[in-house]
């Protein structure tokens, strides 16, 4: 038989046919051998199935437990979710901490006070070493502009000599100018 | 066809053609404003056929008690999105079957759900409607041969294709109609026809050496799903 012939039965057993159709399988199953023996051995399918057809009971007091259990576990949620929010809240105060930390440690301040308006100082400043340096060759000039590179080598000739024609003053100076250039 | 005592029957009205909600339609809403007791009330209702769909999917009591909890709570979770679209009833045991199925998934791939393949009270001499066969060829012992042939059938179920399990036992034992199953598995009308055509064919075929010497002769030839051994 035709699978589509065995799906008309299988229909027909479950009452999903329409009228028409459901007579014409009625017809086919009562003078159709082949139709008859199909029907036959889904009613016997049928029947052996039904000895599982006895109803399930539950426990009597799956309802009440069902309830207890969803509201428990509603509480334990609800428990877990303000949880990691509050984890969540700590960590994010964890990392502004230590990012406050790290920030505080990681910016050298400059030794000499700097204002706010650091290009107006750093004109001035310059225009204070202009005169100061006015009588001083090329050579002496770049050694005391980069003053804190030859600070590093103290037994220098050269770091020797610009600190004799460099007086605290200016040194100070020179000390905030470069402060402020790296600002 | 069979007896169950669930009181869901394929008469039953959809409320929702005439502009109306079912019940329980009527109790998620009253959950969803507030109502816990409406809740309480959706529980107390449909707990016995959700139950009912559980163990016959996944076979025992212990399992079938846990996740009819976990089916609930769904519901519960999902209560704030409801919307009833459709019956209430579709909606619910799309849920159960889809928990039982992870369930039954997760058991194959080796998690521990003991299996304890017995339904209840199969034991008790009910009498069953067995027709088929030459009774004089049966053991003398009666009882034993049922319990060996619902262990047969118990098997044959569980070795359909899952598809195919469902629309049976929805059809079978909970008296749902096509147009009921084909909303729950998501699939047309004439897709629940095939599936339970094939499904009786499998079961058939199955089952074939309990159902009695005349009634193997007379088998035709048909397609035979892929995986449905002969028990």
């Amino acid at each position: 038989m035709k699978q589509s012939d065995l799906e008309q039965i299988s229909a027909w057993m479950d009452g999903e046919l329409p009228a028409e159709q459901a007579n014409r399988v009625a017809q086919l199953v009562e003078q159709d051998d082949d139709w008859r023996a199909a029907y036959e051995q889904f009613r016997a399918v049928e029947q052996a199935t039904d000895m599982l057809a006895e109803t399930i009971v539950p426990p009597e007091d799956l309802p009440e437990r069902i309830i207890q259990s969803v509201y428990r576990r509603r509480r334990i949620m609800k428990a877990l979710r303000i949880g990691v929010s509050v984890a969540a809240a700590a960590c994010v105060l964890i990392a502004l901490w230590i990012g406050g930390v790290f920030s505080r440690q990681g910016v050298r301040q400059p030794t000499a006070v700097i204002p706010q308006d650091t290009s107006y100082v750093i004109a001035k400043i310059e225009k204070k070493i202009d005169t100061i340096f006015k009588d001083v060759s090329p050579e002496d000039r770049f050694i005391v502009q980069n003053l804190t590179l030859f600070k590093e080598y103290p037994r220098i000739e050269e770091y020797r000599k610009v600190a004799e024609i460099v007086d605290a003053d200016t040194l100070s100076a020179l000390e905030a100018l470069e402060g402020a250039r790296r600002l | 066809m069979g007896s169950s005592g669930s009181n869901f029957s394929k008469s039953r009205n959809n409320a929702n053609e005439k502009g109306e909600y079912d019940e329980d339609a009527r109790l998620m809403l009253a959950f969803q404003s507030g109502q816990q007791e409406a809740f309480k009330e959706i529980v107390r209702r449909n707990q016995q056929r959700v139950y009912s769909i559980i163990f016959r999917l996944v076979g025992n009591h212990t399992d079938s008690e846990d996740l009819v909890q976990e089916v609930f709570l769904r519901v519960f979770r999902t209560a704030k999105t409801y919307r009833p679209m459709a019956r209430f009833s579709t909606w619910l045991y799309r849920i159960a079957t889809n928990v039982a199925l992870n369930a039954i998934r997760a058991r194959r791939k080796g998690r521990t759900i003991s299996l304890e393949m017995t339904m209840s009270n199969s034991d008790d001499d009910v009498s069953h409607p067995w027709q088929v066969g030459d009774k004089h060829d049966r053991p003398p012992e009666s009882h034993i041969y049922q319990k060996e042939l619902i262990d047969r059938i118990n098997k044959a179920l569980e070795a359909l294709p899952e598809n195919q399990r469902i629309s049976f036992i929805l059809s079978k034992y909970e008296h749902l109609s096509y147009r009921e199953i084909a909303d729950i598995l998501g699939c047309s009308t004439m897709a629940v026809k095939s599936l339970l055509t094939r499904a009786r064919c499998n079961l058939r075929d199955a089952l074939k050496r309990y159902l009695g010497p005349d009634f193997v002769k007379h088998l035709p030839n048909h397609r035979r799903d892929k995986g449905v051994k002969e028990l």
